[in-house]
């Protein structure tokens, strides 16, 4: 039995912040999504009492960089920050401008 | 054209100590090909020809100094679409970042150029490397030079298509799952996954940032080695990257190769594999032991749960990975305006409208298994499942207690399949790469090589991959090295 359903789907597009407004293809993600759940169950089966989990694929821990100084001024990053900027899709002067996030 | 489907980096050195050609001539003779055959394949998403032959030019006036002591000298190579070059493109293949150019070179990048590569342009990948045949990308399909009615494979299908079709002498991909050595296995050439931290991924467009690392595609072991020097080691930029010391990693005399012990993980072997691919097994497995190898079975337990795992914890931190793609910093896609009434409804649109349907399902798996009251059941059983895996391969290696110095596996359980044979079912697709995932969970070096060269006859490219130790990739790379040159080269 799969978890997910119609009304859960609308929540995740929702979350994911992905509009899907085409009936057939939320049927297809659907319809996916839930054969690729169902495959997930054999996890269930592999006892993992007392597994340590592993979250990433380093085992180096506490890497730090020394702080440094950063001019916006005419070096590589200065230069970086320039390109970005011209990237935006709308600006003001050097600010990318968006909608309003409340109205 | 002076060169030939042979031809390496190590011949095109060669070809430039005895000054035979110039390096404008070669790139100019390599971007004209490429060019006219990527028509057929599809290889390349861009060319950067004008910057290549301006690069070219200045390089043969360099060549008396240089030649010596730069190992890519002029060496022109191919760079998969997610790896950022200062000034050029970089799409991912998505939509959403169809117009974006990047503002900086990757740590790669800035390593190829120290050692003075040329980059004749960007090659195809599925979406945001989400696949397994690189027909997710947004823009073209690349096709199997060997047969071009097939796939070339994946996510860094362009790649290897670019070098097996010789349309470069070596190109960038990167492994998450496997998409540096299962097209390269599609393709027939060389590819390597290098250990989770040997190389830096500042730079790269990130899938799921505990598994990518980058690595190289070439038609030898030892070419492959080459670029991997190039591109490996400590970088501030990924605080991941580790500090071993890879300067002799191309010193393959320094391993006593016939002493290695050889692992087969039976888990491999059970099934699931087609008759082709279990075929060219066995006679590579059959060449080791005739040529005096110790191979032995090993058991890798929890192998089956990989696929699971994997696409629990992918998807997961591609979620994450792939939030900030709006279709507002880093450029709009030509059809959308960009902004629509208010800033949720421009990330809804945007993000609906130009994120394809591979990357879609592989967010929203990401966004369900980490919601509440899933986290548990998914995403937490499978770190746990993750670490158990390691465990599996920590044991097969352990020296001390009867385990082995290297695991030999098959790389995918097919040859290269039909375009459109699995595009509408995901679960297929994502069977295909059930052989090479555990070393990415794992964060192990794999090198995917052909086991034969039966492929030049006709028949579809099979490849098998040498996994090692952590930071071990001098003693799989020489052993690769090994069996290329004295086991089927004769």
């Amino acid at each position: 039995m799969s978890e997910i359903n119609e009304k859960s789907l609308e929540y995740l597009l929702s979350l994911a912040r992905i509009e899907e407004k085409d009936a057939k293809r939320r049927g297809k993600l659907l319809k996916d999504l839930s054969k690729i759940l169902d495959y997930f169950n054999e996890l269930k089966e592999v006892n993992t009492e007392n597994v340590e989990p592993l979250s990433g694929g380093t085992f180096l821990t506490d890497i730090m960089r020394s702080d440094e100084k950063k001019y916006r001024g005419n070096n590589e990053h200065g230069e970086q920050r320039k390109k970005s900027i011209e990237q935006f899709s709308r600006k003001e002067n050097d600010y990318l401008k968006i909608p309003p996030v409340f109205e | 054209m002076f060169f030939d489907k042979n031809f390496t980096i190590e011949k095109y050195r060669q070809g430039l100590k005895s000054r035979k050609f110039s390096i404008t001539e070669a790139v100019g003779e390599f971007l004209g090909y490429a060019k006219k055959e990527n028509e057929k394949i599809g290889a390349f998403l861009h060319f950067s020809e004008d910057e290549a032959l301006f690069q070219a030019k200045e390089m043969d006036k360099d060549i008396e100094s240089e030649l010596e002591v730069s190992p890519l000298f002029g060496v022109p190579m191919g760079i998969k679409d997610n790896i950022l070059i200062s000034g050029q493109k970089a799409t991912a293949a998505s939509k959403i970042l169809e117009n974006y150019v990047a503002s900086y070179d990757a740590t790669v990048i800035k390593n190829l150029k120290r050692d003075r590569a040329i980059f004749l342009g960007k090659t195809n990948l599925d979406e945001f490397a989400m696949g397994s045949s690189t027909e997710n990308s947004a823009f073209q399909l690349t096709r199997n030079p060997y047969d071009i009615s097939r796939v070339p494979g994946g996510s860094s299908g362009g790649s290897a298509a670019a070098v097996a079709a010789n349309m470069a002498l070596g190109a960038l991909g990167s492994d998450t799952g496997g998409s540096i050595r299962q097209p390269a296995g599609f393709c027939g050439i060389v590819g390597l996954k290098p250990t989770y931290g040997a190389v830096s991924r500042y730079g790269v467009i990130a899938l799921a940032s505990s598994l990518d690392q980058i690595g190289p595609f070439a038609k030898t072991v030892k070419d492959a080695t080459v670029i991997f020097k190039s591109i490996a080691g400590h970088d501030d930029m990924d605080s991941t990257t580790s500090d071993t010391d890879y300067s002799k990693v191309d010193n393959f005399n320094d391993v006593e190769v016939k002493k290695l012990v050889i692992g087969i993980p039976k888990e491999y072997f059970i099934g699931g594999m087609s008759p082709e691919v279990e075929k060219e097994m066995d006679e590579a497995i059959g060449r080791m032991r005739r040529d005096g190898f110790e191979v032995k079975e090993i058991s890798l337990p929890n192998t089956k749960y990989a696929l699971s795992c994997y696409y629990i914890i992918l998807p997961a931190e591609a979620s994450a990975n792939l939030a900030r793609y709006d279709g507002i910093r880093y450029s709009a896609p030509a059809e959308l305006k960009g902004m629509d009434i208010n800033l949720l409804s421009t990330y809804l649109k945007n993000r609906g409208a130009a994120l394809g349907d591979e990357p879609r399902r592989r967010i929203l798996l990401g966004t369900f298994v980490l919601s509440s009251g899933y986290y548990d059941a998914y995403y937490a059983k499978a770190q746990k499942v993750r670490r158990l895996m390691l465990d599996d391969f920590l044991k097969a290696f352990d020296k001390v207690n009867g385990g082995v110095d290297a695991i030999m596996a098959p790389v995918a359980p097919s040859t290269a399949f039909k375009i459109g044979e699995k595009t509408d079912d995901p679960l297929s697709m994502y069977l295909s790469d059930i052989f090479t995932i555990p070393v990415n969970l794992a964060g192990l070096p794999g090198l995917s090589l052909p086991t034969s060269k039966n492929f030049i006859k006709g028949k579809l490219p099979v490849n098998f991959q040498i996994i090692g130790r952590h930071f071990d990739e001098k003693t799989i790379l020489a052993l690769g090295n090994y069996y290329e040159t004295q086991l089927i080269n004769g």
